[in-house]
């Protein structure tokens, strides 16, 4: 499988109109190959001669529940399962979540949501593992390259090592780039624990982070304060 | 219990101070009444009046005036009986009484009844002076004593008024004791009853009848409380699934309508009515998703999983989340956090906080189109941890603010509706409260007061 969109999909409903909507759009965003299954008799069988890549789940079908079926369908293989239900109780959510399901989404939703989070799971398990990798190691700000795996910071000027905490800050920012992290989150991913007490060593670490990545430490380019609430990598760094 | 104590105690107190009052009350009257009779000039002075009076006048005796009157005021006959025992002088004698004595007969009635006559004796130069009063006119009786007894008088007197009074604790505090154990079980029935536990109270005993319409209560308030909780159950069911079955519909719609908006093939007025009809539809989805809420909160459906976690932290993570999820101008966000915030002192329900903090949010957003500056604060009151959310917009309107007191408020109030009713039940399953005001410099503030 060369891109996500090979891949087949099975769509279970008891809504034989949901059934046609949901492969309508996946076609469109797509997916050509999208089966659909109207309960858990026809799910088992077309699982078993079509060996699908992703499974879309309703928790109600007619002869069965979702969440048996889908740890019916686990056992035979781990490709991935979301949940696509109009219950929209929490313990409906954990409880798919919690028997392994890869995603829960409610009804109604958007079809662009849909795709969005199918697109990110199938990516996540199917992409080839070295493209993945190059991906998720380096950080480019500007001219300034930051190496995770080795921890280096690589600049004109030379290289600058990244300490533990430094490492886990700059990760947490980046997975998140563009996006507000809060302290509280960052204290967690770096020390396991509250904000509360690590104030001023979050700001400490933040400086010198800074030191290490801008070009002009007091005038932050990247590495935003966003004042009351977090940090941000702005947005237009590059992976 | 502690007010069956206190019951009990004034009770026993009441009836100690009664007996007391009873005693006192006893004294003063008695001693009152021996005063009273005491002003009478007692018998015996009567007598030796009467006795000087009675003269010798050469073998002739004379009763003077006012030894005369003496003697008709209180007897009805005399005589004076001479040394050798016979009577020498009388006066009204009666036919029954004899006219000669011997010592034996002068000591035997000196001191009780002469033939039934009530008599009193005093010496005279001449004999014996006898005089007489009406039969059954008089009691006469003889106290004869001790020394020793007679000077412990006044402290027998005074032990038989403490032993009166302890008597009279003692007999409270055995009535008290013996009313508490009787009233002990219907006590235990009667706060029994709001906290809704069944009551099965024995109904014999004095009590008998109390604890029997008691327990009749019980019963039928279980009962009233089993078919209101099943009326709520039925309703919020009834409401969960109609949301679930709305939902399959609208996904419809909102699916088709989405793509419909995202067609280049339609012409761009029909794409904008497309987008109408998706944004109609999420609008549709959240009133579904708070009714559905607010129901399950109005009926205590709804689990709760209390937690300890920083209102600082809290309230960071939401406006983080708008921002993060594109809030842009013409609104903006900003948070004010005090630094004994971000440690763990708030035990709620986060995701209900958070739910109600982002339907405020939502509140300020929804209703000043032309934008508005959002503002979440943390401070630690007096009560406790208050989290305020305000914004520079228009405010809420008058009818709003008169109802936001009101308990049983309607369930929707008007275009600010069910948002801020699910506000306040979260609130107030946090054993909180959620007041609404609009401030002097324009816009309004929701806080949110968990009292600690």
């Amino acid at each position: 499988m060369n891109t996500i969109f090979e891949s087949t999909l099975l769509v279970v409903d008891d809504e034989p109109e949901i059934l046609i909507m949901v492969k309508k759009i996946l076609n469109l965003a797509g997916f050509f190959q999208v089966l659909t299954a109207g309960n858990c008799q026809q799910a088992r069988e077309i699982f078993d001669t079509e060996q699908p890549q992703g499974v879309i789940l309703d928790v109600m079908l007619p002869d069965g529940d979702g969440f048996s079926l889908m740890q019916e369908l686990r056992g035979k293989s781990n490709v991935p399962m979301l949940f696509l239900s109009a219950r929209d109780e929490d313990e409906n959510r954990l409880l798919g979540l919690g028997l392994g399901a890869d995603d829960y989404i409610t009804k109604p939703f958007l079809p662009r949501e849909l795709v969005l989070r199918l697109s990110g799971i199938l990516r996540r398990v199917y992409q080839p593992v070295g493209i993945q990798r190059s991906h998720d190691e380096c950080l480019a700000l500007g001219d300034v390259k930051v190496d995770f795996k080795s921890g280096v910071v690589l600049t004109k000027d030379g290289e600058k090592t990244l300490t533990a905490k430094e490492h886990a800050l700059l990760k947490k920012l980046w997975e998140n780039h563009g996006n507000i992290v809060t302290a509280d989150c960052l204290c967690r991913s770096a020390w396991d624990d509250d904000l509360y007490g690590y104030e001023n060593t979050l700001m400490v670490h933040i400086r010198r982070l800074r030191e290490k990545i801008e070009s002009d430490p007091s005038q932050p380019r990247y590495l935003l304060t966003v004042r009351g609430m977090g940090y941000k990598l702005a947005r237009e760094t590059k992976r | 219990m502690k007010s069956l104590r206190k019951i009990i105690t004034h009770s026993i107190l009441l009836t100690a101070i009664i007996a007391l009052l009873l005693v006192v009350i006893n004294v003063i009257f008695t001693t009152g009444w021996i005063l009273r009779n005491s002003g009478e000039q007692p018998p015996k002075y009567a007598i030796s009046d009467i006795s000087e009076g009675l003269v010798n006048n050469n073998g002739v005796y004379n009763l003077n005036a006012s030894a005369s009157s003496l003697f008709e005021e209180q007897f009805s006959w005399l005589m004076l009986i001479g040394k050798d025992g016979h009577v020498v002088w009388s006066q009204n004698l009666p036919g029954d009484i004899p006219l000669v004595y011997s010592l034996a007969d002068i000591s035997s009635f000196s001191r009780w009844y002469l033939n039934d006559y009530p008599v009193s004796v005093w010496e005279h130069p001449d004999g014996l002076l006898v005089l007489g009063a009406p039969k059954n006119s008089l009691w006469k009786y003889n106290i004869t004593s001790t020394e020793n007894t007679i000077s412990h008088v006044p402290g027998f007197i005074a032990g038989f008024l403490i032993l009166n009074l302890i008597s009279a604790l003692a007999l409270a505090l055995f009535l008290g004791l013996w009313l508490y154990q009787k009233l002990k079980p219907l006590y235990n029935g009667i706060t029994a009853l709001p906290k809704k536990e069944p009551v099965a109270l024995s109904t014999n005993g004095i009590t008998g009848e109390i604890a029997r319409i008691l327990n009749e209560t019980s019963v039928i308030l279980s009962q009233q409380e089993r078919r209101l909780a099943d009326r709520d159950q039925t309703r919020t069911e009834w409401i969960a699934g109609v949301s679930h079955d709305i939902r399959t519909p609208l996904s419809m719609v909102m699916g088709y309508a989405s793509e419909l908006e995202n067609n280049p093939n339609l012409p761009a007025s029909e794409q904008d009515q497309a987008r109408i009809i998706r944004q109609q539809s999420q609008r549709i989805k959240s009133l579904i998703s708070d009714l559905n809420l607010a129901s399950k909160l109005e009926y205590d459906m709804q689990p709760t999983r209390l937690t300890k976690v920083s209102p600082g932290g809290l309230i960071r993570s939401v406006a983080v989340d708008f921002i993060n999820n594109g809030l842009d101008a013409p609104y903006s966000l900003s948070i004010d956090v005090t630094e004994d915030s971000n440690s763990r002192s708030l035990l709620c329900d986060e995701q209900l906080i958070r739910r109600a903090l982002t339907n405020l949010i939502d509140n300020s957003i929804l209703h000043n189109e032309q934008g508005c500056a959002i503002n979440l604060s943390v401070e630690n009151s007096l009560d406790g941890w208050v989290i305020k959310v305000s914004d520079n917009g228009k405010g809420y309107p008058p009818e709003f603010l008169e109802n936001s007191e009101g308990l049983d408020e309607p369930l929707l109030l008007g275009n600010h509706g069910l948002g801020l009713i699910i506000v306040r039940r979260i609130i107030k399953i946090h054993d909180g409260r959620a007041t609404f005001e609009n401030l002097a410099t324009g816009g309004c503030c929701a806080s949110l007061i968990f009292i600690q």
